[in-house]
């Protein structure tokens, strides 16, 4: 046969970082990937992710074909059906059940949104009708993000490390093996740049080794040095004054009666509710911004420039012409002190304090000393650190995953506030890609696109967690996107996502509502989301989760639990339209499937259409309905078919002929569009000087987080112990003695993926469990030995809350933290009778409860819970045997084409 | 004369392992088999306050006298003239009586498969290099931490790295009198040598019993 080699170019998508790749495939079948230069929009390297994509496109482990069970729940009893069977049968159920139950009885877990699956998986649950989809992940993951949106009014850009900083401070990032790439690019600006660093871990990886200073801190107890950091910038006046003053709500008055921002309208009958009051020093008595008129009392109005940057926005252009709006020589606002006002009408006279007077309130008693007994970071590293960012020009603040605790909202404002304080916000450093209206949005962004936010108000509401948590829920998105019409152009960076614990009380109880479908798109989710012990006994009960739908691309746990199974493509067998994570770029990228899709592999967006058009039989509803509301860039509140093309490539053609003029095969073949006629925008940074403002109520940064206040929350930054502590809870600390840290990574894998790929899985085959030495004798055990990490049994953890796992002191790591290096760990080389492949043997998940979470936005306590340790005896080995055997390595060998096809 | 020779930037090593499935993927080695391993140089004093832990990638160290070359009884390990130390048809070790070359290596670096009886180790990707390219770890370091050339060539980047470094570029085990070819460059903290190397990468251990 004669051998036909193509080189296609196309992005992994193994990971968020989406490298650009050259496929090289041989007679249709996929050999290698290598990496390409930034013509075919690539970095030069591709990671351990890439190099081992062939593996898993033809992994033994891909599903191949519609499955429909045939057992009970994870027996592995499977019947292979059609398409068509699928989703008629899957349509029937959910209208007979939506029928029943509502609607809202279908729950969507959350995924890494990395292939289109995001705003798809959005429009599955607008179809359905359900505000429920995206829970669990987002509210560990995305949520640094777009949490800034209450203070910024728009996100700040993922902190990447690439960024010509003076200093980097990191908080529990381990780039070096979540993403290799991107780790190798950050040590190159830092020694471009001299850039100081200075990581906050309780285990110093690769990042804290590299580092200047290695913070090594107790788990969910970031808030507390923030808050010292805080009171050096204040006490020591080394914040920036200039942009505290004039772009931040800083000098707000904030009213000591009842804790509000002190407005016009509060102190002059007929005053405007939109302006606010500041002690003017310069006048000695009260001043004024006006974010309608965009204004300081005794300067110029920006509201005209204000208004034509508005109407060039909705025209794809843009202007780089400064605001007039400056603050004029004649208003010098206080940002400390105590004022007296008199309210007008009754005329009572109430005490004022400026927004950073409350701020220093808050933090003056977290001196170095009170931080360094909380956070166990020695209190000369909190001062050198103090003394760092106090001289730093520019900073970069890489919060990572340790907000995964239950006082995460409060930390999120400490970091914002961070940032105001030093003045990096919409800098280099801390970029803001999209401010309205000075960036024009000239595609469609995903959220925009997924019609998520087209549900009736009183459907949205009835989102699980909408009133327990006013941040993360929907809330305050209804308040934030009266603010501006811009959306994320991530689907999943938004503040409207039920919350995990509500979803889960909600199945177990039927309170508020009973819940009993789940649908899953490409998502692991019972490897990624806490409690499994509590999910289990669900997934086992027919009468409580009526219906469990899975579309991935490996026979996972989650989908072993399923009782119909999809099979989705790769990103090696899918074109791309690339989305990007946070930024509205307005150069939309393309790329090309490599290989044809394996045996009946389908895209996500398939799937949804053919239910969209079966459900669409049965009620035109299904299909039909308000796009968006009013408020939006696109679509808004038009009314409109939901599914307007079978396939995804149809869908996007549409969308390239609408707003880049040119169909999508030539996209394809072009690699990078810009839309025609638009501005790509004025200088990236200081885009607030443009518009005069920033998109907020305020027409501030919200230091003062005024959604906090409306929703009943702490509006400036609180410590709050973790939920689940040696300090908070004393009593379960004698038997649970260790802080149990979950957010390392091991280099390579992705979440719960690859564990099945052999040039992954030789160069980790196990989970380490770091300890420190002193730490690990207490419990019996060093270096190497295999231990049980067993969590309290409360909160429905029990009987899944211990784990095995391999003791390291690889990494230097705080005394009295226990950290495992990876969550949602399963074992694909053991068979589904074995426990789900492994799915309970080192899934760090099982000890994680989700009962306690952060007020504000759900989050769970996922990287600071109590574990103890202890060690695994013989009879755990030979039951359990850990170690991968060469036969099972071997059997994960790729497929030949004729396997496949069998 | 040209010698060409490795040079690693431990100050730069990260623990990417990149370099370790490049390698796989080059040499299609056996399971278990790494030519090339990250190793932890472990801090166990559970010091946090000044760690003295680094990560040092392992490979074949192309002596200037190797001793597996002059263990092995078939002849199968060989110096090229250019400082390579390469393994050729392994079909004669299949009924070789025990593992002298593995026995013979002080870097542990040869891996045996042992369900084959059949040794295998870096070669410097030989075939690369003779077609003009580089080891297959090099540019696959996200890092560019490893340097490959011919280190009697004072102007090449790797002998001249080497001399800026000076007191702080080293050789394992140098008492060994083999002339390792692989120099580790490492500034940032004590060099231990092979001292507490731990690599929590996969051996077959079962083939190892």
């Amino acid at each position: 046969m004669e051998q036909r080699t193509e080189k296609i170019f196309s992005g992994c998508r193994s990971c968020h970082v989406n490298c650009g790749v050259e496929c090289t495939v041989v007679n249709g079948r996929l050999e290698r990937v290598d990496p390409t230069g930034p013509e075919h929009l690539g970095v030069g390297q591709v990671c351990l992710r890439g190099m081992a994509a062939p593996q898993f496109a033809y992994t033994p482990t891909r599903l191949r074909y519609p499955l429909k069970r045939a057992g009970k729940r994870g027996e592995g009893k499977w019947e292979r059906i059609s398409w068509d069977q699928a989703v008629d049968e899957i349509a029937r159920k959910i209208h007979e059940m939506s029928e029943q139950y509502g609607p809202e009885t279908f729950v969507l877990p959350g995924r890494t949104g990395r292939h289109d699956m995001g705003w798809i998986a959005h429009r599955i649950a607008r179809t359905i009708g359900t505000p429920n989809n995206y829970y669990g992940a987002i509210q560990v993951c995305l949520l640094p993000q777009f949490h800034g949106c209450v203070h910024f009014g728009s996100q700040l850009a993922q902190p990447t490390g690439m960024t010509p900083a003076d200093l980097r401070v990191c908080v529990g990032v381990e780039r070096a093996y979540s993403h290799p790439i991107v780790s190798g690019a950050e040590h190159a600006m830092q020694q471009a740049f001299h850039g100081k660093w200075v990581v906050f871990d309780p285990v110093a990886g690769p990042f804290a080794l590299h580092a200047d200073v290695w913070c090594p801190v107790r788990p969910g107890t970031d808030l507390a040095w923030c808050m010292a950091m805080i009171r050096h910038l204040v006490e020591t006046q080394t914040y920036r004054e200039d942009f505290v003053t004039r772009w931040t709500n800083a000098p707000f008055l904030v009213r000591e009666d009842n804790g509000d921002l002190l407005r016009e309208s509060d102190v002059v009958v007929g005053g405007s509710p939109n302006r606010y009051m500041v002690w003017n020093r310069a006048a000695d008595g009260l001043g004024w911004w006006d974010n309608d008129e965009v204004q300081w009392e005794g300067g110029a109005s920006g509201r005209a420039h204000y208004d034509r940057l508005v109407e060039l926005f909705y025209q794809n252009k843009t202007s780089d012409e400064p605001s007039p709006a400056v603050m004029p020589d004649t208003m010098r606002p206080a940002l400390r002190g105590t004022y007296t006002v008199e309210l007008a009408g009754s005329g009572y006279r109430i005490e004022c304090k400026p927004v950073l007077e409350k701020l220093w309130e808050n933090v003056e008693p977290w001196t170095f000393e009170r931080a360094a007994e909380v956070t166990w970071v020695p209190e000369e590293k909190l001062r050198q650190v103090a003394q760092m960012i106090s001289e730093a020009n520019m900073i970069d603040f890489m919060e990572g995953s340790e907000y995964m605790a239950t006082n995460a909202s409060q930390y999120l404002n400490s970091m914002s506030i961070l940032k105001m304080l030093t003045g990096n916000v919409d800098n280099p450093a801390a970029e803001m890609d999209q401010l309205y209206p000075v960036t024009p949005m000239a595609f469609p962004g995903e959220f925009d696109i997924s019609y998520a936010d087209g549900l009736p108000i009183e459907q949205k509401r009835k989102r699980l967690g909408y009133f327990e948590h006013r941040i993360g829920c929907g809330y305050s998105w209804e308040e934030w996107s009266q603010w501006q019409p811009l959306r994320p152009e991530n689907a999943d960076g938004v503040l409207c996502f039920p919350d995990v614990g509500c979803v889960l009380e909600a199945a177990e109880t039927g309170r508020p509502y009973e819940v009993h479908g789940i649908i899953a798109i490409s998502s692991n989710w019972l490897m990624h989301d806490p409690s499994t012990a509590r999910w289990m006994r669900l997934l086992e009960d027919e009468d409580k989760i009526k219906l469990h739908v899975v579309t991935d691309l490996v026979m996972t746990p989650t989908a072993e639990m399923a009782d119909y199974v999809l099979p989705a493509q790769t990103w090696m067998e899918r074109n791309y339209l690339a989305w990007s994570v946070a930024a509205a770029d307005p150069t939309k990228k393309f790329y090309r499937r490599a290989i044809q899709p394996i045996c009946e592999a389908r895209h996500d967006y398939e799937f949804g259409a053919a239910l969209a058009k079966r459900l669409e039989e049965v009620d035109p509803r299904y299909n039909n309905g308000l796009l968006n509301p009013g408020t939006s860039r696109f679509y808004a509140g038009e009314h409109g078919r939901f599914w307007v093309a079978d396939t995804i490539d149809e869908q996007r053609d549409i969308l390239c002929r609408e707003y880049l003029d040119k169909p999508l095969e030539e996209c394809l073949e072009l690699g990078a569009v810009s839309p025609p006629g638009v501005d790509v925008g004025p200088a990236r940074h200081d885009k607030y000087l443009i518009s005069g403002k920033f998109p907020t109520d305020t027409g501030k940064c919200n230091m003062f987080s005024t959604l906090h206040y409306k929703a009943g929350y702490a509006p400036l930054p609180v410590y709050d112990e973790p939920a689940e502590s040696p300090v908070s809870r004393p009593e379960v600390a004698e038997d649970y003695p260790y802080v149990l840290a979950t957010g390392k990574r091991q280099a390579g894998f992705f979440h719960s993926e690859f564990r099945q790929l052999p040039w992954m899985r030789e160069v980790n085959p196990v989970p380490e469990v770091f300890m420190n030495p002193a730490t690990a004798a207490e419990c019996g055990v060093t270096h190497g030995d295999w231990v049980w990490v067993e969590a309290p049994p409360s909160h429905g953890r029990a009987p899944l809350n211990k784990i095995m796992g391999q003791v390291s002191f690889r990494l230097p790591s705080i005394p009295g933290v226990v950290t495992y290096s990876q969550h949602a760990w399963w074992r694909p080389e053991k068979s589904v009778e074995d426990d789900l492949h492994g799915a309970f043997e080192w899934n760090v998940e099982g000890l994680c409860e989700c009962v306690n979470s952060a007020p504000e936005t759900g989050t769970p306590g996922l990287r600071s819970q109590l574990c103890k340790v202890y060690p695994c005896t013989e009879e755990d080995m030979e039951k359990y045997r850990p170690m991968i055997t060469r036969e099972q390595m071997e059997a994960f060998a790729p497929m030949t084409e004729e396997e496949m096809n069998r | 004369m040209t010698r060409l020779g490795f040079v690693v930037n431990l100050d730069a090593c990260c623990d990417h392992r990149g370099c370790m499935t490049a390698c796989m993927r080059k040499n299609g080695s056996f399971p278990g088999a790494h030519f090339i391993e990250t190793y932890t140089a472990m801090d166990t004093s559970g010091d946090i306050d000044n760690p003295g832990t680094y990560f040092i990638p392992i490979m074949c160290q192309h002596c200037d006298r190797p001793s597996c070359a002059s263990a092995c009884p078939h002849g199968v390990i060989r110096k090229r003239d250019d400082g390579l130390v390469v393994m050729g048809d392994t079909d004669p070790c299949v009924g070789c009586d025990g593992t002298p070359c593995l026995d013979a290596c002080p870097y542990d670096a040869i891996e045996f498969d042992r369900k084959e009886h059949r040794p295998g180790k870096c070669d410097g990707c030989a075939d690369l290099v003779d077609a003009g390219g580089m080891p297959e770890c090099v540019p696959n370091c996200f890092m560019g931490a490893i340097a490959f050339g011919d280190m009697e060539d004072e102007a090449s980047v790797v002998s001249q790295v080497v001399g800026q470094y000076g007191a702080n570029a080293y050789r394992l085990k140098p008492e060994t009198g083999n002339g390792p070819g692989v120099r580790y460059l490492l500034s940032r903290r004590p060099w231990r040598d092979m001292e507490g190397l731990y690599s929590p990468a996969w051996d077959d251990p079962q083939g190892q019993q």
